[in-house]
């Protein structure tokens, strides 16, 4: 089986003479939850981006399961992005139809079950929901997918503890053993328990690519640790 | 999966579309009743209220026919716009489709929609003035109508009806196709996407305006210039060429207005 993710030589530039991304080489295999973590600006949100089609590469390229970003890495990729893109009109029932209606591994009765768990009735109208709970909404479409490769950026950024640990549960009884979970967070601490590897970004480069455990055991530090020491300002 | 997009695409343009045509007829109709159509009965029936109630009726009645005219052509761009380049393209980009379908399914959702204002809109201004008599008239003399406007009687209505279908619907498309240009264009200056959109959309206009007038003009210069040889079919071809310039004008730009969007929100695309 190839790699679910392959980073070659990536770069990004806005045209602005920076480079978001540069010489960015990576690649990720199946069934770990991966933590994408860099301060901002970093490019972070660009080489998601990236991986979802939603930017083309200035050099260099991305493959997701050995295919270039398009419609059928589209039909494998989960993507929670930090935007809420809900439609304002539509009720939580409208939202679960649309993605029904497009995503073949769309799982209706998961979303339902969780939705209820959470207590968000089907047939809210999403603008009267406050942010935080069509966040939740969100991210139980984004999970009730049977997706290869998910991609959840800042997943946790603006909802309570008691929801985040719902979610980070929902995220770990959720995925089937074969996926992979890049997940981008500033909050390490809360999140570092559930991660298996960490990639540290910085300057649009990778500093670190390394199992949570090697970081555990030879640098004796935890990964929010390690964080702050490298991108010490 | 191009039929699901435009069925979603429908749902949302009708939203509003709908409701706003509904109102136009409904008003269009009402004029005729309450006002018109006792007017032409009995044209001293108009009392001094009278009057002033119809006026405001007639205005009532105008602000609703911009209101579909502006009001569609505004809700088409809006969707365009809030679909694919604000939040919610996070998601409309995502979807297992390609930039290709997503494209066709607007194209076709926005001049669908583009053609039923325009017929609704002339409907509503039939609702309100065509009566009975008019017709009769218009039935007794219209060959003479025809032969007074310069075309001869070989042509008929039959073909003049049909050179304005095309026209009509090529220029719904070619209309939708402006605004999505425009649009796509206007998002590429990432801080001031809507006002770029609106400076693409007038410049581009005025540039298609130009290009059709200055054309137009050596043509019909040319055209007067000829004009005493021509005979009797003069303004029957003259008619005939300008609506063939109009037409090629309209599918050239709608062919390279659609090859440009395509090729920027393949390329180019850059949600905030």
């Amino acid at each position: 089986m190839k790699p679910i993710l392959e980073c070659y030589g990536l770069s990004k530039s806005y045209g602005n003479g920076r480079w978001a991304l540069s010489n960015l080489n990576l690649s990720l295999e199946r069934g770990q939850i991966v933590g994408l973590l860099g301060p901002n600006g970093s490019g972070k949100t660009t080489l998601i981006k990236l991986i979802n089609d939603l930017l083309v590469p200035t050099e260099g390229s991305v493959q997701i399961d050995g295919i270039l970003p398009g419609v059928e890495t589209k039909k494998i990729v989960s993507y929670l992005p930090e935007r809420t893109y809900l439609t304002p009109s539509w009720k939580v029932r409208d939202l679960i139809m649309y993605f029904e209606d497009f995503y073949d591994n769309f799982r209706r009765d998961r979303a339902e079950e969780m939705l209820e768990a959470l207590g968000i009735g089907l047939h809210a109208r999403l603008r009267t929901l406050s942010k935080g709970t069509r966040e939740k909404v969100q991210l139980v479409m984004v999970m009730s997918r049977d997706a290869e490769l998910y991609i959840l950026d800042e997943p946790i950024g603006g909802v309570d503890p008691a929801a985040r640990d719902y979610i980070l549960n929902t995220i770990l009884t959720n995925y089937n053993e074969n996926a992979t979970i890049l997940l981008s967070t500033h909050l390490i601490s809360d999140i570092e328990n559930i991660l298996d590897r960490v990639i540290f970004l910085q300057n649009g480069q990778v500093v670190l690519n390394a199992s949570v455990d090697e970081v555990r055991m030879e640098q004796k530090k935890s990964v929010d640790m390690l964080f702050r020491e490298v991108f010490r300002c | 999966m191009l039929g699901k997009l435009i069925k979603y695409d429908f749902k949302a343009l009708s939203r509003y579309l709908i409701l706003i045509h509904i109102m136009l007829l409904i008003t269009a109709a009402l004029g005729r009743f309450l006002f018109i159509g006792k007017l032409v009965d009995n044209p001293n029936s108009l009392s001094d209220s009278g009057a002033i109630i119809m006026t405001i009726a007639i205005m009532l009645y105008v602000i609703l026919f911009m209101t579909a005219v502006f009001g569609t052509l505004l809700v088409i761009a809006i969707h365009f716009y809030k679909n694919l380049y604000s939040d919610e393209g996070y998601l409309t980009h995502t979807l297992p489709v390609s930039r290709t379908q997503l494209l066709i399914s607007k194209t076709v959702s926005g001049s669908v929609w583009m053609m039923i204002d325009m017929i609704l809109v002339i409907l509503s201004v039939l609702v309100l003035v065509i009566y009975k008599p008019m017709i009769r008239e218009f039935a007794v003399h219209k060959d003479e109508a025809l032969r007074e406007m310069g075309f001869p009687d070989s042509v008929g209505y039959g073909k003049i009806i049909m050179a304005f279908i095309v026209l009509f619907v090529i220029s719904a498309i070619a209309n939708v196709m402006t605004i999505y240009v425009s649009i796509t264009i206007g998002q590429l200056f990432s801080n001031h996407r809507v006002l770029g959109s609106i400076v693409s959309y007038f410049g581009i206009s005025t540039i298609i305006s130009i290009i059709s007038s200055v054309i137009g003009a050596a043509y019909s210069v040319s055209a007067v210039m000829k004009a005493e040889t021509a005979g009797d079919a003069y303004v029957y071809q003259f008619f005939l060429k300008t609506m063939i310039f109009a037409i090629i004008l309209q599918v050239v730009t709608t062919v390279v207005f659609y090859i440009i969007t395509q090729l920027l929100m393949q390329k180019k695309l850059n949600l905030s």
